[in-house]
């Protein structure tokens, strides 16, 4: 920014003049300390990156660099390798005030269509973050069974649907609305699982997860925690198209809008 | 006997009243008179074509201007249709429907009717509450008035239904505006300085006028009202929990006009970048701004004399506490800010400005350099800068203590000599809707 300073203040401390003299020593000075000042300028300026990571250094506070998360909060969702679709209608809600959790609308409340879609592109750009599918030693094979059980099946006794027949059949989630399951932590899973039964989450009414969980016992909840954190995920798995136009079996708020 | 005593009391009395009927008649008449209780004698202006294109063009750029929309309009509503919430001390009261329908907005107003709106702040359902600018808008001219009128009967109407305010007796009678308006309105016709050029009167007309700026930069008085000596010089923004600076020579010292030109219509500038009610404004409205008129404004907001020094907000951070503070701060702000910030305060380019020298950082008021602090920051997408660069939250992570030591260590560091921010001030803003 100020690099026009430097070469003026190297014609100043030319060699004509000599050396020892205070004024030269004035102006070594003078150049020194344009140098530094002319460099961490020029620096500065060029170091801010013209990249959408950069521009999103705010978000990443919560949602982490390339949305992977963040370690201490298991809270905030992870972004990376969402939907795009997914991601841009879920700003869009904050925006116009569907979703209300207060730091997002007060963070994306000015950013304009284009911006938001720029936005919703990056995270849909980053590898999608698994974690590895946890391994299952040492657990139950009854309890295993329970978990395949309700997540691919369900309980029609207990009138609980499966969770393949809403976040797909390999839980890779379903466009526009639907978060993909496969590669979260089993710990995250129950966390939220047991929220919606005891209501400490909560979605738009009709609140068809609290519907579908009220009906586990704690066990259960356990069970399909375990099961579909055993899932493996892989970069190529894609949520399922909108176009998919299978019935689901509740009537879910957050699909209505 | 008694009768005559019973006159001696009388007349005092009788004096009394009568000067004060004299004095409320003279303070009715200064805050507007007879054209505020009857339609008809506010006077019809010269006849105006509502179709003609160029008086609908006109009158958009001012209501662009005069950021009708983002008062009118709520998420997902339609455009102009009203239905916005306003949190007042008085109570809490909704903006209306200004699109041309029938029933529910002003569809079968005549630009006289409007014209009383926006001069005198009278409306046919009555004496409209200060939370709607007129106090501003009062400036404006006939003409002005009549382009934003054309523009608004140019929209499409909308039939969606006005809210129904919630406000305590004795406020939600429309008459007790009244009251108000005999202590702290006068309807005003904007007079050109002649000692000053057209640039410095334009951006007079405008920041007084449609910009309202004051409405969010001034000190407030009693009952919420703006008084003179306090314009522009700096205020919290009501019900909002975040302070507009103050807009004068003083406070504008470090910005040059091509700088607040730039803030107004891209949201960022080498000095600072617009956030909370700024962000709105800029958003919705002073982006529009061309560029002539933003410079005008930036031209008169600079020569704004400073009347009285900003509200000081004095609290008790001794010096041993305040040291602690500082040191605190300082390893906090190396780990959490510099590497956007830079380590002088002095920021990086357009994309995160310098908080060295920053008069929303050294306000009297600490409230935005702790609010920001919180909840981190995007500046508007503008024209300008369509692509902001952002501000993480740190609420969420850091302990009250530690947003205080940030908040005394960029207030007090480069040059920046204010006030230290105690961990209680911080706990205040738990809570507070953004
Ligand atoms: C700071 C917010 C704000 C801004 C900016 C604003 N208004 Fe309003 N306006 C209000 C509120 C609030 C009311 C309702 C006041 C009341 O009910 O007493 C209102 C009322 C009105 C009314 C009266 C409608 C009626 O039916 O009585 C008109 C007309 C109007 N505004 C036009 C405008 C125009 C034109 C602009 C832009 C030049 C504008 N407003 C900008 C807040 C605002
Ligand atoms: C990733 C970059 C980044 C980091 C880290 C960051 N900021 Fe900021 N800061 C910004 C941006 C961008 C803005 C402008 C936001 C806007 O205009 O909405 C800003 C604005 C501000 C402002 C308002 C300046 C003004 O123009 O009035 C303050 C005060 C501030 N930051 C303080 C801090 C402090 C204190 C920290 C560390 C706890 C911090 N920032 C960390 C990017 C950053
Ligand atoms: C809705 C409230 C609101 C309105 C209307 C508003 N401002 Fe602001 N303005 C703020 C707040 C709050 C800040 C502090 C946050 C920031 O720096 O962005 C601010 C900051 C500024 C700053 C930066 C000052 C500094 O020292 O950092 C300038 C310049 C400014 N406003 C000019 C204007 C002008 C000119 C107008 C009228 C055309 C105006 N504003 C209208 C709320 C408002």
């Amino acid at each position: 920014m100020e690099t026009t300073q430097l070469p003026h203040a190297a014609r100043a401390a030319s060699p004509t003049r000599r050396p020892g003299r205070p004024e030269s020593w004035a102006a070594w000075l003078i150049v020194a300390i344009l140098g530094v000042f002319g460099a961490g300028g020029k620096a500065v300026a060029a170091e801010v990156p013209d990249t959408m990571e950069q521009r999103l250094m705010g978000c990443a506070a919560c949602h982490g660099v390339h949305g992977e998360g963040v370690a201490y909060n298991q809270f905030y969702p992870r972004l990376s390798g969402k939907s795009a679709d997914y991601l841009y209608h879920q700003l869009k809600a904050f925006k116009d005030g569907q979703r209300r959790y207060t730091q997002m609308v007060y963070l994306v409340r000015f950013m304009d269509d284009a911006y938001m879609r720029e936005v919703a592109d990056y995270y849909a750009r980053q590898a999608p973050h698994y974690e590895p599918p946890a391994s299952t030693e040492g657990i139950a094979p009854a309890v295993l069974q329970r978990g395949q059980a309700l997540v691919e099946q369900g309980d029609a006794q207990l009138g609980v649907p499966a969770c393949a027949a809403c976040h797909g059949t390999r839980l890779e989630g379903r466009d526009p609305a639907i978060p993909r399951l496969v590669g979260m932590s089993r710990s995250y899973l129950t966390a939220q699982l047991g929220g919606w039964k005891n209501g400490a989450r909560q979605a738009v009414a009709p609140d068809c997860m609290h519907e579908v969980v009220d009906r586990l016992s704690t066990a259960d909840i356990e069970a399909v925690g375990i099961w579909i954190a055993s899932r493996p995920g892989s970069d190529t798995l894609q949520a399922e198209p909108a176009s998919a136009t299978q019935k689901l079996p509740l009537v879910c708020g957050s699909m209505q809008q | 006997m008694s009768k005559s005593s019973k006159r001696y009391w009388l007349w005092p009395l009788l004096a009394i009243v009568l000067a004060g009927l004299i004095v409320a008649a003279w303070l009715f008449v200064r805050q507007g008179g007879l054209p505020t209780l009857i339609a008809s004698r506010v006077g019809s202006g010269s006849p105006v074509n509502l179709k003609d294109p160029a008086l609908i063009a006109r009158g958009r750029y001012l209501a662009l201007a005069g950021d009708c929309v983002a008062c009118h309009t709520v998420p997902r509503g339609d455009l102009y249709a009203g239905g916005l919430e306003f949190v007042t001390p008085f109570g809490t009261l909704y903006s209306t429907n200004i699109t041309p329908d029938k029933n529910n907005g002003i569809g079968s107003w005549t630009a006289d009717d409007f014209w009383r709106v926006m001069h005198y702040g009278v409306s046919p359902r009555g004496f409209l509450y200060p939370a709607f600018p007129f106090t501003n808008f009062t400036n404006l001219s006939r003409e002005d008035s009549d382009a934003i009128f054309a523009y608004l009967m140019s929209r499409p109407a909308s039939s969606q239904p006005n809210s129904q305010n919630r406000m305590p007796f004795p406020f939600n009678m429309r008459f007790a505006v009244l009251g108000w308006r005999m202590l702290y309105f006068r309807p005003a016709e904007f007079r050109p300085d002649p000692s000053q050029g057209a640039e410095w009167n334009r951006g007079k007309y405008l920041v007084d006028g449609l910009g309202h700026c004051n409405m969010c930069h001034s000190g407030r008085g009693p009952l919420a009202s703006l008084p003179a000596s306090r314009y522009l010089s700096g205020g919290e923004v009501v019900g909002q929990g975040w302070y507009g600076p103050a807009l004068n020579q003083e406070g504008l010292a470090q910005w040059s006009v091509e700088d607040i030109a730039a803030l107004l219509r891209t949201g960022v500038s080498p000095k600072g970048a617009a956030y909370g009610p700024m962000a709105d404004a800029v958003f919705h409205s002073l982006q529009y701004l061309t560029a002539t008129d933003a410079k005008a404004i930036a031209t008169y907001v600079k020569t704004v004399p400073t009347k009285e020094p900003p509200e000081l907000v004095s609290i008790a951070v001794n010096a041993a506490e305040t040291e602690q503070l500082m040191a605190e701060g300082e390893a906090l702000y190396r780990k959490e800010c510099a590497d956007c910030h830079q380590p002088n305060g002095e920021g990086s380019g357009l994309a995160y400005p310098p908080l060295a020298g920053n008069g929303s950082v050294t306000a009297g008021n600490s409230m935005n350099v702790i609010r920001i602090i919180q909840a981190g920051a995007v500046a508007p997408s503008t024209d300008g800068n369509p692509r902001p660069y952002s501000m993480p939250p740190f609420g969420q992570r850091l302990t009250d203590r530690e947003i205080a030591a940030l908040a005394t260590y960029i207030r007090r560091s480069w040059g920046n000599r204010a006030s230290a921010v105690s961990p209680a001030q911080v706990a205040k803003y738990h809570g507070v809707p953004l």
